[in-house]
């Protein structure tokens, strides 16, 4: 249908809608009000659990850690320059190339070597202290698939970067929710409750979530 | 009228084995929101807030429309405005022929099954795979989605153990653990290797253009992120004003939803990948449908479309406990699809649906939007009878006749006597009247009369 027609019929039906009460205006920006808290104890205490494991020791110890934990032998991460606290990426396990070709051919050989990933580094940058959520956000060497494909998933958080709640985050000058492509809440590793509302953790996403605060 | 009534298919639904598991998870997913929400003291004026935005979009639609449609095509997105089911379906296949598209995943949306476009893309030689773990199961069963949030609550991890055993290369397990892995491994390349991703939209953002999908498994986001193309559907009122509303919306629904503090993903998607960036879709096309909303926005129900589809209305309501999803025959099952299935798709064949409610008002408590859903049932009920009433084209005659009858002693006597007659009581209880009457007790049962009328005993003590 061509626009101007689709928009005439719904303008002509809400013309006669019945909406008890509404508002005339945009409500606005409106922020939760919520008891005053440590934010760096709270976002701990709720992202842990919501299955996250969190860590305050330097990124690098951490990611030699996971390494060995898991038997990690390859990982995709974003440019370490991308990752505050980050002095270089880990240069035992091979990393995977994320510059996916555009257009019809290449891709889903590109894709292939995703399918068995097992870890993914990035940066995170804001948090939400109420739910335990971190925001990654996509751009120049910040692939997306990092925090996507991989078994375990590594994010590094600057601890002012903490907010209360995704309310006062999105009031923040600083959130450009529209800036770059792809801009993620997590919380919490990969999960299911589809089999009789039994929780199992890594269905498509990362098994495992670790977030270090710097 | 529908060949298949809300009465027939709920008989066939009623005690089984599936309804049984429906009712163990919707008391348990009714007893997570209500925790979920007394945990979070703004929850009750967050939903007011949340009705607020709602309602004011739905006045103003056609303007945060135009908006929106601007937004995503600035942020390098094509719209296309589709007028029905037929438009929206045939809008895909051709994106699809144009670009050599063959293999299609599509992560969970309600919006795709109410056109049925797996079944259309599949007529056109395209592979279709749902990749949401409950909408997987639902593909490979050839069954139907029984709840909006969890489609597969019907069913138990015997009945999955067996058909992906049968239907995935895996020894014979049971456990949930070694089932969720096995569909990973099998989702996983279909994915990657996929050249169109189809999601449906929770939200869309007028301002930025800004779609936002959640997921718990992080299907849409694969689906968003590995294909070339990105295909996302949206029924046109799902929209809010700006990035601001949208978080509070996105913690109304989950807590609503599935009673978690927020979904595990939420993915908020402006336009395709841009020329840095390294990964994600190079072509994005946002599907506005209407398939009879602007006739439902016209209508008595426009209410309606405030819904955000969490579900918590169909968690609460003892027909929806009892009957289950398929007993409504819609996508749209419960309480709100009792209310929105006629609205959007008429009466002639759906007219039945409004009046399958005792319209004790759990919905209208549990709804995070705070709709007036038995009003609104109300509403649709009138409205059915006003075209005829199909199942229940019985009732208004029938009320008139016991109307006349009631006010009537010498008649009512002898609907007592004829009742005792040629009824059937059981206790205090009666079960079956007889002749047109009948129609009343097929659902339910009436106190039996006194022993003494009121009538003689009025006369005894004071005559």
């Amino acid at each position: 249908m061509e626009r101007s027609d689709f928009l005439a019929r719904v303008e002509t039906a809400q013309a006669s809608a019945i909406l008890p009460d509404h508002p005339p205006d945009d409500p606005g920006q409106w922020v939760p009000e919520l008891p005053e808290v440590d934010l760096v104890t709270r976002f701990i205490e709720m992202a842990e659990k919501m299955a996250a494991e969190i860590h305050t020791v330097p990124v690098d110890d951490v990611i030699s850690e996971v390494i060995d934990r898991y038997a990690i032998d390859n990982y995709i991460s974003w440019d370490a320059d991308r990752i505050d606290g980050l002095d270089e990426l880990p240069d035992g396990p091979r990393r995977i190339h994320t510059e996916t070709p555009r257009g019809v051919d290449g891709r889903a050989e590109h894709n292939a070597a995703y399918m068995d990933c097992q870890l993914g580094i990035t940066g995170a940058e804001a948090a939400f202290a109420e739910t335990g959520t971190i925001v990654v956000r996509s751009g120049p060497g910040q692939p997306r698939m990092a925090s996507l494909v991989p078994l375990v998933h590594v994010a590094v958080l600057p601890r002012e970067r903490i907010f209360r709640s995704a309310s006062h985050w999105a009031a923040d000058p600083s959130a450009r929710m529209a800036e770059g492509s792809n801009v993620v809440f997590i919380t919490g590793p990969s999960k299911t409750a589809d089999i009789e509302s039994i929780v199992t953790l890594g269905v498509h996403g990362p098994k495992h979530l670790h977030i270090v605060i710097v | 009228m529908t060949p298949v009534t809300f009465r027939e298919r709920s008989t066939r639904e009623l005690g089984t084995e599936k309804v049984v598991n429906i009712g163990k998870a919707t008391r348990r997913k009714t007893r997570d929101r209500i925790s979920a929400s007394a945990a979070y003291p703004p929850m009750e004026s967050m939903r007011d807030r949340a009705r607020e935005i709602r309602l004011h979009t739905l006045a103003n639609l056609s303007d945060y429309l135009a908006q929106f449609a601007d937004s995503v095509e600035r942020a390098g997105g094509h719209v296309y405005f589709a007028a029905d089911a037929d438009e929206a379906n045939r809008y895909v296949s051709q994106v699809a022929a144009d670009r050599g598209v063959r293999s299609v995943v599509k992560s969970k949306s309600m919006v795709t099954e109410e056109i049925e476009l797996n079944h259309h893309l599949e007529s056109h030689g395209l592979d279709v795979v749902e990749t949401d773990l409950g909408e997987f199961i639902v593909q490979i069963s050839g069954d139907r989605p029984v709840h909006i949030i969890s489609p597969v609550m019907h069913k138990d991890r015997y009945e999955v153990a067996e058909l992906f055993a049968d239907v995935l290369d895996m020894d014979y397990s049971n456990d949930p653990v070694d089932l969720n892995a096995a569909a990973r491994q099998h989702l996983r390349s279909i994915f990657l290797g996929a050249d169109m991703g189809i999601s449906g939209v929770n939200f869309g953002v007028a301002d930025t253009g800004t779609i936002s999908t959640v997921t718990n498994e992080g299907n849409a986001r694969l689906t968003t992120t590995a294909p070339r193309i990105h295909v996302a559907i949206m029924g046109m009122e799902r929209l809010v004003p700006n990035a601001g509303d949208l978080t509070v919306m996105l913690e109304v629904l989950a807590r609503s939803g599935t009673g978690q503090a927020l979904t595990v993903y939420t993915n908020l998607i402006t336009g395709p990948r841009a020329y840095d960036e390294q990964d994600g879709p190079d072509e994005l096309h946002v599907v506005i449908l209407d398939n009879g909303r602007s006739e439902a926005l016209a209508s008595s129900s426009a209410e309606i479309l405030a819904c955000i589809r969490c579900g918590a209305c169909l968690n609460v309501c003892p027909v929806f406990r009892e009957a289950g999803g398929h007993a409504y025959g819609s996508v749209y099952p419960g309480p709100i699809g009792a209310v929105l299935t006629p609205a959007l798709f008429g009466h002639d064949e759906w007219g039945d649906l409004p009046f399958a409610s005792s319209l004790c008002g759990a919905c209208k408590d549990a709804c995070p939007i705070r709709i007036d859903i038995p009003s609104l049932l109300l509403e649709q009920r009138t409205e059915s009878m006003s075209k005829g009433g199909g199942d229940f084209a019985w009732l208004g005659p029938g009320l008139a006749a016991y109307r006349r009858i009631a006010t009537n002693p010498v008649l009512w006597r002898g609907f007592l006597v004829a009742g005792g007659v040629f009824g059937k009581a059981t206790g205090e209880w009666i079960t079956r009247l007889p002749f047109q009457a009948g129609n009343w007790t097929t659902t339910r049962d009436l106190p039996a009369p006194a022993d003494q009328s009121f009538h003689s005993w009025w006369k005894e003590h004071r005559g």
